[in-house]
């Protein structure tokens, strides 16, 4: 018995082969991305979030909390929009403040503190994980605000892991970190 | 002016749902549900009114708003200090606050925000210097919880009692959380927040007072009434109607009250006892460690002023008319109101009669109030100075990795003092602590913090007190050629 086999199939076939080769091994890789591209260390977190925070213009209050939005927790981003930039953007309407990106520069100086929420793990959270971080935040003479009282100044960061991801909580004192210390040990 | 003084409870257990804040436009929120305990003032003042629901609904129109009221957090409570980096904004998350509105008959109504509401209950903390002439709470917490309204915050509703609350304010508690106390702070004072929206908040309270409780300024208002003596606009006056001390309106006889009040500064007790020489624990021999004394004593505050006081005059024989004297008989009466004196016909004369006068005398008036201490607390701090020294100092530079052990010594609360003498008043207290193990050297501060509660005067004090006390030695061995 002969089986004919067109030339035109055959080449059918090893295309389809290899779309499906190809396509079993990119299509979960689109999907989701790689879990190392999607967890950003938190030193870089800190550093993402707070040239963002000081990045701003005046004329664009909407535009600067979205920006924050995602980098922020629900609870971080609550202090932000609730309580901060309400304190914060009358002042730089009235100077008619813009601060550039490139005019903040932030610097890890490591950290301070960390451990776990038993809160959030009630909430749900299977990552839990909190730090404080020390940062060295530097804003460039054209783009100080206001209230600036120095261009280069230290900051403390909360970070909480939400969603796997390390978000801003708040920034703290040097008599709240404390707190976190020692609760802490 | 009404002097109620109402604690009214409303319980909400029948509550079919739970009232939330609404809009300015409509009754502005529903604090609870009518159900009430304790008794209800003949009539509600003019922002309260019942609805059609039945509930009792706030209602700002008529009100003049003031300035937010914010005080520091209670005495042990922790406060996010809530500074924005490199500025001098703040946001303090742990404050207490309280909105303000003014009476059209010169009242202040004070509200507290939900937070605020929540640790007062919880606590039972008041900074008021003054009682409420009405006072509204809502016992509506837990159903706040079971509604919702403390979702994501970690409990379960049914765990949202005051007990539990309580255990997790406390920093030396096991439940205490200080991310827990950052989410609750932020969430409760977040204006945005659906319980804080509109002028009035769920779950929170109402207070009425005739004078600003925290400044004892009462707002001017142009139609008051006039109270007999015109002094009715004078704080001090009415706090002495009110207790009792100033019953009636000056006549004349004191050209004034001049009121003097004397509130002299807490005294602070803080030192080092014992040994003579400290040395880091580490190496002494017999790791003896340090012994320390804190404490603070509050004088009473000493309030004078005039009073009108009337007493025993003589008995004088007088024209009495009418026939209803009586006679003046001999030795009935100390003086005679006739301008030759006794005359023999007075003793038959029954227009004439002896009777008993009485003196006006202003007099100086002292009353003495404690001011007890409500929240104190007491801790050990290594000065920066030392720790710098340590970490990046000449120290360092000897011993490279040379660390700061534990900066901070929470003493009070977190250290059971081996003796502590507590007034019955609440206006003194002295702990002593032994032995306490410091391990890194250098200067400490004793930093003493805390609150009075005031007196029906003055307002609650802030106790504050933080100096260098004593020093920790490091010995040191050096080969000396």
């Amino acid at each position: 018995m002969h089986i004919t086999i067109h030339r035109r199939l055959i080449w059918i076939a090893l295309i389809g082969a290899a779309l499906a080769g190809l396509g079993a091994y990119a299509l979960p890789r689109l999907a989701l991305p790689p879990a190392d591209a999607a967890v950003v260390p938190p030193d870089q977190a800190a550093i993402t979030f707070t040239r963002a925070f000081y990045t701003v213009d005046y004329r664009d209050r909407e535009g600067w909390l979205a920006a924050l939005q995602p980098l922020a927790t629900a609870s971080g981003f609550r202090l932000i929009a609730g309580l901060l930039a309400p304190a914060t953007w009358p002042r730089l309407t009235t100077a008619q403040t813009v601060t550039l990106a490139e005019q903040v520069k932030v610097r890890d100086e490591g950290l301070r503190a960390e451990g776990v929420s038993a809160a959030e793990q009630a909430r749900g959270e299977a990552e839990a994980g909190w730090q404080i971080r020390r940062l060295t935040v530097t804003v460039a003479e054209a783009g100080r605000w206001p209230t600036m009282t120095a261009g280069t100044f230290p900051a403390n960061i909360l970070l909480i892991q939400e969603g796997g991801a390390w978000k801003f909580g708040a920034f703290l004192s040097d008599d709240d970190v404390r707190v976190f210390q020692q609760r802490s040990q | 002016m009404r002097r109620l003084m109402l604690a009214l409870m409303l319980v909400a257990a029948v509550l079919d749902g739970p009232a939330l804040a609404q809009d300015d436009d409509g009754p502005i929120g529903a604090i609870g549900d009518g159900s009430l305990t304790g008794s209800l003032p003949e009539t509600l003042p003019s922002y309260l009114v019942t609805g059609a629901d039945g509930q009792i609904h706030f209602n700002a129109d008529g009100l003049t708003p003031g300035e937010p009221i914010v005080l520091a957090a209670p005495p042990g409570f922790w406060q996010l200090d809530g500074t924005l980096p490199g500025t001098d904004i703040q946001a303090c998350l742990g404050c207490l606050v309280y909105n303000t509105y003014t009476t059209a008959t010169g009242e202040t109504v004070v509200i507290p925000n939900t937070y605020t509401a929540i640790v007062m209950a919880a606590t039972g903390y008041s900074p008021f210097n003054t009682p409420a002439e009405l006072a509204i709470g809502n016992g509506a917490l837990q159903l706040a919880a079971m509604a919702g309204a403390f979702d994501g915050l970690g409990i379960p509703p049914e765990d949202f009692t005051l007990e539990n609350l309580i255990k997790r304010f406390d920093p030396t508690s096991n439940d205490f959380d200080p991310l827990f106390m950052l989410q609750l702070n932020i969430a409760l004072n977040d204006p945005n927040n659906p319980l804080n929206s509109g002028a009035f908040f769920w779950a929170a309270g109402l207070f009425q007072f005739a004078c600003h409780p925290v400044t004892g300024e009462c707002a001017p208002v142009a139609d008051r009434q006039p109270t007999g003596s015109g002094s009715g606009d004078d704080p001090l006056e009415r706090i002495c109607q009110a207790l009792g001390d100033c019953p009636k309106p000056l006549t004349g006889v004191c050209p004034s009250r001049d009121f003097a009040i004397s509130a002299p500064p807490p005294v602070y007790a803080a030192e080092k006892l014992l040994p003579a020489f400290p040395i880091v624990v580490g190496q002494d021999p017999a790791q003896r460690g340090v012994d320390v004394r804190a404490g603070v004593t509050v004088p009473p505050v000493t309030v004078s002023f005039n009073v009108e006081k009337e007493y025993p005059g003589e008995r004088v024989c007088q024209w009495v008319g009418n026939g209803e004297g009586g006679g003046c008989t001999p030795g009935s009466f100390d003086s005679v109101a006739y301008k030759d004196g006794f005359q023999s016909w007075m003793a038959s004369d029954p227009d004439w009669g002896s009777l008993d006068t009485t003196r006006q005398v202003c007099e100086r008036v002292t009353r003495t109030f404690p001011d007890p201490v409500t929240g104190f607390s007491a801790r050990l701090q290594l000065e920066a100075a030392s720790i710098a020294w340590i970490e990046t100092g000449d120290l360092q530079q000897r011993y490279p990795g040379a660390q700061v052990y534990q900066a901070v010594w929470p003493l009070w609360p977190g250290r059971p003092p081996i003796r502590q003498t507590i007034a019955a008043d609440r206006t003194a207290i002295s702990l002593e602590w032994e032995r306490l193990p410091l391990r890194d050297p250098g200067q400490y501060r004793v930093v003493l913090a805390g609150r009075t509660a005031g007196t029906p005067y003055t307002a609650p004090r802030d106790l504050a007190y933080d100096k260098i006390t004593f020093d920790v030695a490091l010995l040191e061995a050096a080969l000396i050629k």
